[in-house]
């Protein structure tokens, strides 16, 4: 652990949004937080934030209790900062490029930046900020919450297994879901869509139909939901445990359900599935080249706390600490790029 | 009776090899005995209590019965206090007749529930609507659930879930559930039948010791298996970690949330399913202290290593109270004794010198975390004890899952998962607890805990 040789940390957001990235990792830099049951202290000297859209006392209070530098604008926070978290704007899933490109140059060579999110919604600007923050000795690297939170069970990641065929239930809108998806997906397998082809979304019968056709499976989807501790209707109303898949419940309890299918190079298939009404968290399933089916509860522990964020904030602050990236640097590119094919 | 002499003989060939589970041979912390022979040793030296308590049972113990060679399917009566949303008969009824999600499947039990007794009906009873939409009839009586309405035990299996519902409290404050009257109604179905079958108990065994240890010795003497207690120990734990069999454990600390003599019980059970993984096993309890509020923080405040386990299990806990106008806070110590006052704490002391220290911080936290400390090294091993609870974060309460589970492993393999002798401990260290806050907040010494058993390697938390 690297803690106590960072000078200053910045977080440049739209606002403090409970729950969410930019207060969860904000109040950890500050304040610390638990790894491995123990807990870490501070992660700097300073620690600066712009944060145009805050509420006044939410930013005094940090003032006055931990030192908080508030900067009158994304530069001045950024300025001389060994590390640098972006999070993107409300309803997006990656900042716009030229703002990032504009906090990468004040940040010192040697400096690191971690995007709460994806790094770019192209493949082209992924590419070009990484290009910008290689020729600025400035390492890069960007993930919301899903990619590294709890899993219930603890099962494995594939990439030495190779997985096949994954699905994950996600809710919310297009943007939320999609990118939950994709945080919760990408981590299984290295996941790159066929160049040129996109994504194919269905919507409301039309998800059944494909799943009918053999688009996407219905044993996966059974698997994942049978990780899920949140399912709705009955429950909600009496408590009680149901086949949500073999007894068709799922159809019935499904608004607005969503599937986007995509296919990647290596000839694996991935379906995220927004299934709003049907459970309220995110639970995925893998089949792996020989048949077997492994699947998860990807655990985002409730608001206030949001303890998944003790995990995130131990990654980004190793990161900026100077430890590698728990994944393939490539992953920002092709998370872009499936994105794009998903839009 | 012939059974009964093929198990003690069994078990004692057992007992004259110092050999593991897994074939390998270990030796004990100081290097001496290996952790059975010391228990053999024990056995004689608590002869009286061993002949209640002993070992026979214990969840690595050899099962001389088997079950009959029979293809139909294996029946479960359920006896209840009442079915309503999320009371843990309604938890446990929908999940033998409705299924559960197990290891990436929704698993349908291979055992029956063909009957429900049920002691009351309150305003939103499920009992009626699932005792109709199952099949499953309710009986007036316990005897009659368990015979099916005829003369003779017609079951496979006995489900006692005794929990919730309006009962009256003693002058301690305990609730006085039927657990020990469904209990004993059993035993009598039993004894007029001439057999028996394994018996699950939700929960504390019953709210005197002698009622506990009478359950207990009535399962020995009816040579039936009897699984019992809380899902805490049989829950998602988060990381998945396992306290190493054979560690030399200095201290176990539990830190929860909830009330004297009901899920006080939930946080014993926590930490003592940790402890008992010990290097020699368990060895009973010499001592239980209750203390609430300023007596109980200027009691933790002399004890600097349970001081550092506390932390450790707040450590692991993802419902820290933070302070006004954060999400998220390192708890201190001084926002600990502000946000909960009225904080309970259990001191108990073991008879092998192990500390066991379980915290209600009701205000800071709503789960349940354990923290323990290896003897020596220092080594701290800790972990959250998941409850993904209905109505905070879920709907559906399913860390009843693994137990359910393990009620049908009991009832198919006629063979405890676990020993009930945890539960007797978990229940006498509750009782003792309780009688220590009614005296006054003073020290109980308990000789009658002198309950040793031993558990095998394997692990029973959820994990897959």
């Amino acid at each position: 652990m690297i803690m106590g040789k960072l000078n200053k940390l910045a977080v440049v957001a739209p606002g403090l949004a409970k729950p969410g990235a930019s207060l969860a990792l904000l109040d950890r830099f500050l304040a610390g937080y638990p790894e491995d049951a123990v807990f870490r202290g501070r992660a700097a000297s300073e620690v600066s934030v712009f944060c145009p859209g805050a509420a006044p006392e939410a930013l005094a209070r940090r003032q006055r209790d931990f030192g908080l530098v508030v900067a009158p604008n994304d530069e001045a926070a950024a300025a001389g900062a060994d590390g640098l978290v972006v999070v993107p704007a409300e309803g997006h899933a990656a900042p716009a490029p030229d703002h990032l490109q504009n906090v990468l140059s004040v940040l010192k060579p040697g400096g690191a930046c971690w995007v709460a999110g994806l790094l770019a919604a192209r493949e082209q600007d992924a590419a070009s900020a990484l290009k910008l923050a290689k020729s600025l000795q400035i390492r890069l690297g960007a993930s919301d919450l899903l990619s590294v939170t709890f899993r219930l069970p603890e099962v494995r990641r594939l990439r030495s297994e190779r997985c096949r065929e994954a699905l994950i239930v996600v809710q919310g809108d297009d943007t939320r879901a999609t990118l939950d998806g994709l945080q919760g997906l990408k981590p299984e397998a290295e996941l790159s869509p066929v160049p040129g082809r996109t994504a194919r979304l269905y919507e409301n019968d039309m998800v059944w139909r494909a799943g009918a056709n053999g688009e996407w499976s219905w044993d996966l989807l059974a698997a994942a939901l049978s990780r899920s501790n949140n399912p709705q209707g009955d429950a909600v109303a009496d408590g009680r445990t149901q086949d949500l898949v073999g007894l068709g419940i799922v159809q019935r309890l499904a608004q607005r359900p969503r599937a986007w299918v995509t296919d990647h190079v290596g000839g694996v298939r991935t379906t995220i599935l927004a299934l709003d009404g049907v459970v309220r968290d995110v639970n995925i399933a893998i089949r792996d080249r020989s048949g077997g089916i492994h699947s998860a509860q990807l655990y985002r522990p409730p608001a206030p706390n949001e303890a998944g964020y003790h995990r995130l904030a131990g990654v980004v602050t190793r990161f900026f600490g100077g430890e590698a990236l728990p994944w393939p640097e490539t992953r920002e590119i092709e998370l872009a790029a499936w994105w794009e094919a998903l839009s | 009776m012939t059974e009964v002499k093929a198990r003690e003989s069994r078990w004692i060939t057992d007992m004259n090899h110092n050999e593991n589970t897994d074939g390998t041979w270990r030796r004990d912390a100081s290097g001496g005995s290996s952790r059975r022979g010391f228990l053999t040793r024990m056995t004689g030296w608590t002869a009286a209590s061993a002949a209640l308590h002993g070992h026979q049972a214990g969840a690595g113990s050899p099962t001389p019965r088997t079950r009959p060679k029979t293809h139909r399917r294996l029946r479960v009566a359920l006896l209840a206090t009442e079915v309503r949303r999320h009371s843990h008969a309604q938890h446990f009824i929908d999940r033998l007749v409705e299924g559960y999600g197990w290891e990436g499947k929704h698993y349908r039990p291979g055992i029956d529930l063909v009957s429900l007794y049920v002691d009351q009906f309150p305003i939103g009873d499920l009992a009626r609507d699932r005792s109709r939409r199952h099949g499953v009839p309710i009986y007036p009586t316990v005897a009659e659930a368990l015979t099916l309405g005829g003369s003779k035990l017609a079951v496979d299996g006995v489900v006692i879930i005794a929990e919730h519902g309006e009962y009256p409290r003693n002058e301690k404050g305990q609730t006085l559930y039927p657990r020990f009257k469904f209990f004993k109604e059993t035993i009598r179905v039993f004894e007029q039948s001439g057999r028996s079958v394994p018996v699950f108990n939700d929960k504390h065994l019953s709210t005197t010791w002698a009622e506990c240890e009478e359950m207990v010795r009535d399962s020995r003497r009816l040579e039936f298996a009897f699984l019992a207690g809380s899902s805490l120990p049989v829950t998602w734990r988060v990381p998945s970690v396992e306290l190493p069999w054979g560690m030399d454990l200095e201290e176990s600390v539990c830190v929860c949330y909830g009330g004297v003599d009901s899920y006080d019980f939930h946080g014993l059970e926590t930490a003592q399913c940790m402890s008992e993984r010990r290097g020699l096993g368990e060895t009973g309890i010499r001592s239980v202290w209750a203390l609430r509020g300023t007596k109980m923080w200027d009691e933790l405040g002399k004890r600097s290593s349970t001081q550092d386990l506390v932390m450790a299990a707040l450590a692991r806990s993802h419902t820290v109270r933070p302070p006004d106008g954060y999400g998220y806070l390192p708890p201190t110590w001084d926002h600990l004794r502000k946000t909960c006052p009225e904080a309970v704490g259990y001191f108990i002391e073991h008879r092998d010198g192990l500390r066991t220290s379980m915290f209600m911080m009701n205000g800071l936290v709503q789960d349940f975390t354990y923290a323990g400390r290896e003897r020596g090294r220092g080594t701290v091993i800790s972990c959250q004890m998941h409850l993904p609870m209905p109505g905070h974060i879920s709907t559906t309460a399913d860390f009843f899952n693994p137990l359910v589970r393990h009620i049908e492993t009991t009832v198919v393999k006629r063979k405890p998962v676990y020993p009930p002798e945890r539960t007797l401990l978990t229940s006498g260290m509750t009782l003792a607890a309780v009688e220590s806050l009614h005296r006054g907040q003073v020290p109980v010494a308990t000789p009658e805990m002198a309950v040793t058993y031993d558990v095998g390697t394997e692990s029973t938390f959820w994990r897959a």
